[in-house]
């Protein structure tokens, strides 16, 4: 079978192989061929590897602009003066505003977010709807003190840097999954360069993996 | 190294029925702290689930002899549990640690082999979605997850209140491999204390003390499935109970016609 | 050279392009998207997420007003534990366990609703608030200008509290509207052993752990409902002698059971009595005394008993002579002995004569007083000095068809109270039946026209007093745990509103701030008596109320859930006690109920094949609104009987032809109602139960109507007769399918 078939009027007869005009076009078919196959899978990779993390992924920004790093760097605090440890053992995760009047009861600077978090949040009493990056689906079960307090793993491991960014990333939420893309990684196929790029089950298995510590599936679901 | 030695720890429950009165307490606390669903109005009972489920048993004599016992039967937390080995994609599994027979929703298929092989009919399934009466999701207990449509589940101990007691005793820098202790909702809630629940392997505890008493009684124990539930009474004609099969019997409720 | 798109290129183009996307993680991802997006599904529940926290409180859903301890995820109210070591009772039934759920019952009313109950249509409809409260108003007005202020009524299903103190002065601005009480079982119980003391605003305070012998007529006690759970005697608690018809849980862990014929309490009580008072074995001069005190008409409680000799109640009773004597000396010779009457609450009240019977068995055992296992403490109405005007009466001392308005208090949503009593009460077509009820359901919902939504348990402060018969004097706080519904109002803020639209001026301290006022009032009654201690559920210490210096510390306190109680300190003297009641006529009484309860009622004009006794279940009464969760105990295991299951031995059931779960109807006299047969062999020959509680068959179901079913009390008569809890009845196959 070869594109002899689509002729309008097929012949019978059987073409000489020799015929060089024929032979022209058979190759031009082949290389024409070839260059659509190529063109396919380029265009298959450019689908997965850069139009699926854009078309996947929506971008939301989050209700304040807040700067880790003016609180870390400038005011000197640690990342446990806001996210702490409870009397239960649990962590308080990302800190309610009733954290925030100790200083900001009334606004220190001039920003604008400032003004905001001071007008909108702090004054009206009302909890700032952050989307968090780090958060996992109902039938996980994680606690930080294990890792925290017994294993002394330091924040940065699986938070990385935040502490110190000046601005809040681009809180880009799957729109099938719909957690954010810092579960799965920057990547599109999974991951990053630094190991707190992800937080997969599989970044949890091997990272207890290379500490010997015993797995087992209610341990870390519920 | 966090790792939990298999020798220090198996929890393990005592069921006293010379105290149990029958009145669905553990049923209901066990529904509540496990966000169990309530199944639609138009379910059959035996539909229902009910990790705790309380069956009566009577004496076969009709009055003034008739005399009813009523048998909470969580999960029995088989040391050879039948369930785990017909479950063809690893949902079912024994925590060595502690002891538990974890069933892991998100893993299972829903063929119900475990719902066939338990001699307990301690597993339910979930004939429907989940659902609550409106606004009742807040009420739901956040360290249990809720289930969906076409899985199994069943006790697994309050594994959520262990690992709430397990984050406490890691934020109190105790160590990982000391066995922690903790409640249950279905023995905190029993109005008579006639749960009790512990760690059977500790020394000198209540659970071995209890499972060591002359009333003490397993069911179907010649299966040989080594239940870690253990139920308790003076009298003889309840402790014949656990030689047969307690079928699970329908329930007295109406059913959709109305009555 | 030309790029002609042929369909082979075409086709390459899709093979590449399949090929390229699965070199890239396109396929991968989108596999593990879609599974985590079968975990999201809308209709997956999502638990609230948020910080833990405890509150604590008190438990609103029967008087006994349990500790509970609310755990909190966020601001949501998401369960409710027992508190250990609490004085009420350190346990939760499954009704107080699912209290988290009450405010999301599905026949919660989400604004003013309203129906026609006589209409083609007679579903609940939301309505405009201002218009109805401004016709109710009108209604008000009008009785107020035509002198008929009786024909406005408000029934207080849970008196003594700050609320009743409200709906009373609301009523007395009114002009002396009419204030109704309705008891159950318990207040019944104290109601009786009140009347026969000539001391007003008494309580009785039995305490079984000062008792060496208990004989209870009915009551589970080992059940324990209502904080009156006892020791067994072989762990050091009383020798328990159990009344009981069935041979219940109760009776069977009971260490002498008597299965006497059901409604015979009062000629056994009395033949107990006979033996103690003829063969002296209430030997002290105080219970002789006692015996020979002759009343109004001349007649002594020697007199009285005469007619019991154990010989002639045995055939009454279906108890030997022996075991009636046996059982007398028994109790005579393990002193401090305590006689609890009650019997099983759910089936409404035993008789007056009934209670007065088995609490003159106390009073000849010695057991009144601090040796005695009998306490006697001060009514809640003297602790807090309520008003007495208007006085509380019972629903049938007031006039069918006299009443214009009728409010019906339902912050309590299982009460005992017949729905076609309360109906009868009102005047023609014209009268309007009001519930201020979170419900349209439940014992005020049901019989109502009307209902103005107020908060659900857990979301205002509402205050427990003592229950009936509890040991000590308390006092307690159901604390606000949750956040209230936006659609719902405070009761006393309704009562300020009606009153406003009827003219009135409402005082300045009114509605919920009236409220408040009245509960820190109550706060600082008791600092100023500085008796007593508080129990502070947070940490299970005791503190002395001498100890508190400022009233604010006792209010503080109870809003933080603590829980006041003080011994009982009344005593009673000889001279106090008219055991024939203080009118005397108690003998005339008894010798009605010679034949016992069923006799009398059989007498009445009622033929059945059957005894019927209500009760029996854990619902505190009938027509109770319970969580949706307490499904899994009514419908899904059919471990409580539903209200729809008639419990019967299986040699009665199949004499009757009808086998286990058979479809039957039950006739009395009052009604007929469908059941369902469940076989129950505790129950002794044509004997059948029928419990209160929820119908398992529309178990939250707003829409079903109330019409279509007659609830067990009016089925037992409860609109016509006092004491309903045994009927005649006959049963029948059910041949059709329906109703």
């Amino acid at each position: 079978m070869n594109d002899n078939d689509r002729d309008p009027k097929p012949r019978i007869e059987i073409i000489p192989t020799t015929n060089p005009e024929q032979e022209r076009s058979a190759r031009r078919n082949t290389v024409w061929g070839r260059v659509w196959l190529a063109l396919g899978i380029s265009a298959g990779l450019f689908i997965g590897w850069v139009a699926l993390p854009f078309f996947l992924y929506e971008r939301q920004e989050q209700p304040l602009a807040f700067n880790h790093s003016v609180h870390t760097k400038d005011a000197g605090m640690a990342c446990a003066d806001c996210h702490g440890f409870k009397a239960d053992g649990s962590f308080a995760g990302i800190p309610p505003t009733s954290s925030c009047v100790d200083c900001h009861s009334e606004a220190q600077g001039t920003s604008k977010a400032e003004r905001r978090l001071v007008d909108e949040f702090v004054t009206p009493g009302v909890e700032i709807p952050w989307l968090v990056y780090a958060r996992q689906p109902d039938n996980v079960y994680f606690s930080h003190a294990p890792h925290v307090r017994r294993a002394g793993i330091e924040c940065r491991r699986c938070h990385g840097d935040q502490g110190l960014a000046t601005a809040t990333p681009v809180y880009q939420v799957n729109r099938i999954s719909t957690y954010s893309r810092n579960i799965w990684g920057p990547r599109i196929s999974g991951g990053g360069p630094n190991p707190w790029d992800s937080m997969k089950m599989s970044d949890c298995t091997d990272c207890h993996r290379e500490r010997g510590v015993r797995d087992h599936c209610l341990m870390c679901h519920k | 190294m966090e790792t939990h030695s298999k020798a220090t720890v198996a929890y393990a429950m005592v069921i006293d029925l010379d105290k149990c009165v029958g009145c669905g307490t553990c049923n209901v606390a066990c529904a509540i702290e496990n966000n169990v669903s309530v199944p639609p109005s138009e379910a059959l009972e035996n539909r229902g689930l009910t990790w705790m489920r309380t069956q009566r048993v009577d004496n076969g004599k009709a009055w003034p002899d008739h005399r009813t016992v009523t048998v909470p039967i969580p999960c029995q937390h088989c040391e050879h549990a039948p369930c785990i080995h017909v479950c063809p994609v690893t949902a079912v599994q024994l925590d060595e640690s502690t002891g538990i027979i974890g069933q892991i929703p998100t893993r299972c298929m829903g063929c119900r082999y475990c719902m066939a092989a338990c001699p307990y009919h301690a597993r339910y399934f979930n004939w429907f979605d989940p659902t609550w009466p409106e606004g009742l999701q807040d009420t739901l207990n956040p360290d249990v997850a809720p289930r969906m449509r076409g899985v199994a589940e069943k006790c697994n101990f309050c594994h959520g209140r262990l690992d709430r007691a397990r984050e406490l005793a890691a934020a109190e820098g105790r160590p990982a491999d000391e066995p922690v202790h903790y409640t249950p909702a279905c023995a905190e809630a029993c109005p008579h204390g006639a749960i009790t629940f512990g760690n059977r392997l500790e020394e000198g505890g209540p659970i071995a003390a209890l499972e060591k008493k002359p009333e003490a009684f397993l069911l179907l124990e010649a299966l040989g499935t080594a239940p870690k539930v253990t139920y308790l009474s003076r009298e003889p004609w309840i402790r014949r109970i656990g030689l047969s099969r307690l079928d699970r019997v329908r329930g007295h409720g109406d059913g959709p016609e109305g009555a | 050279m030309t790029l002609d798109l042929t369909r082979r290129s075409l086709l390459k183009f899709m093979g590449g392009a399949a090929v390229g996307s699965m070199l890239s993680p396109l396929p991968w991802k989108l596999l593990d998207d879609a599974a985590i997006w079968t975990q999201n599904w809308s209709w997956i529940a999502r638990p609230p997420r948020g910080p833990v926290s405890h509150k604590y409180t008190t438990c609103q859903l029967c008087p006994i007003g349990c500790g509970m301890r609310a755990r909190l995820i966020g601001a949501s109210f998401v369960s409710a534990w027992p508190v250990a070591g609490h004085p009420a009772a350190g346990m939760l039934c499954p009704l107080g366990l699912a209290a988290a759920q009450m405010r999301y019952h599905p026949s919660r009313v989400r604004g003013v609703a309203r129906r026609d109950r006589t209409g083609a249509d007679p579903a609940w409809r939301i309505v405009d608030a201002d218009a109805t409260i401004g016709e109710l108003g009108q209604r008000l007005a009008a009785c107020r200008s035509r002198g008929a202020a009786d024909s406005v009524a408000i029934v207080d299903l849970r008196p003594g509290r700050s609320m009743s103190r409200l709906y009373r002065e609301f009523l007395a601005r009114q002009g002396g509207g009419l204030y109704v009480t309705a008891p159950d079982g318990w207040q019944a119980s104290a109601a009786a052993f009140a009347g026969l003391a000539t001391v007003a605003a008494l309580a009785p305070a039995p305490d079984p752990a000062r008792a060496r012998t208990v004989l209870n007529f009915g009551a589970p006690l080992t059940a324990g409902w209502r904080g009156h759970a006892i020791t067994p005697h072989a762990a050091g608690g009383p020798l328990l002698i159990q009344v009981d018809p069935a041979a219940s849980i109760t009776a069977a862990r009971a260490d002498r059971w008597l299965p006497a014929r059901p409604g015979s309490e009062a000629p056994v009580a009395l033949a107990l009595a006979h033996v103690l008072v003829f063969e002296a074995l209430a030997s002290d001069a105080r219970v002789n005394a006692l015996a020979d005190l002759p009343h109004q008409n001349g007649s002594t409680l020697r007199m009285a008993l005469a007619d019991f000799a154990p010989e002639r109640v045995a055939e009454v009773s279906g108890l030997t002579p022996a075991q009636l004597r046996d059982t007398a000396r028994e109790l005579a010779a393990g002193r401090p002995a305590l006689v609890l009457g009650v019997g099983d609450a759910g089936g409404g009240p035993l008789g007056a004569e009934e209670e007065a019977a088995i609490w003159n068995l106390n009073l000849l055992l010695g057991a009144v007083g601090p040796d005695g296992a009998l306490g006697v403490r001060p009514a809640d109405t003297a602790l807090f000095d309520e008003p007495a005007a208007p006085a509380a009466r019972s629903l049938s001392d007031i006039p069918d068809g006299s009443l214009d308005v009728l409010l019906v208090d339902g912050s309590f949503p299982g009460a005992p109270v017949s729905a076609e009593q309360l109906r009868r009460k009102l005047r023609g077509a014209g009268g309007l039946l009001v519930a201020l009820s979170p419900y349209a359901g439940g014992a005020a919902g049901t019989p109502a026209d009307v209902v103005l939504p107020t908060f659900a348990p857990g979301e205002w402060v509402d205050d427990v007093p003592a229950p009936a018969l509890s040991a000590r004097a308390s006092y307690a706080w159901a604390t606000a745990v949750a956040v209230p519904a936006p659609f719902a109002l405070h009761p006393a803020e309704w009562l300020a509103r009606l009153e406003a639209a009827s003219g009135l001026v409402v005082p300045v301290e009114g509605g919920k701030a009236g409220h408040e006022a009245e509960l820190k009032r109550r706060a600082g009654v008791l600092q100023a008596r500085g008796s007593g201690q508080v129990f502070d559920p947070a940490d299970g210490n005791t503190t002395d109320v001498a100890a508190m210096s400022d009233p604010d510390m006792l209010a503080g306190a109870l809003a933080r859930g603590a829980h006041w109680s003080d011994k009982a300190t009344l005593t009673l003297a000889d001279r106090d006690l008219r055991p024939l009641g203080t009118d005397g006529a108690m003998a005339a009484h008894w010798r009605s109920l010679a034949g016992g309860r069923v006799e009398a009622a059989h007498t009445a004009g009622s033929a059945g094949s059957l005894v019927l006794m209500a009760g029996g279940g854990l619902a505190p009464t009938a027509g109770a609104i319970t969580a949706p969760v307490l499904n899994k105990l009514y419908r899904e295991s059919g471990l409580q009987p539903g209200s729809r299951q008639l419990a019967i031995s299986a040699t009665t059931a199949l004499a009757h032809g009808l086998k286990e779960g058979a479809p039957a109807l039950l006739t009395t006299p009052h009604g007929r109602r469908r059941v369902r047969v469940r076989f129950d062999n505790s129950l002794p020959p044509d004997v059948a139960r029928l419990a209160a509680g929820p119908d398992p068959s529309d178990m939250g179901d707003p829409a079903a109507s109330p019409d279509d079913r007659t609830d067990i009390p009016d089925l037992c008569g409860a609109a016509d007769r006092p004491v309903w809890r045994l009927v005649r009845a006959d049963l029948q196959e059910a041949h059709d399918g329906n109703a």
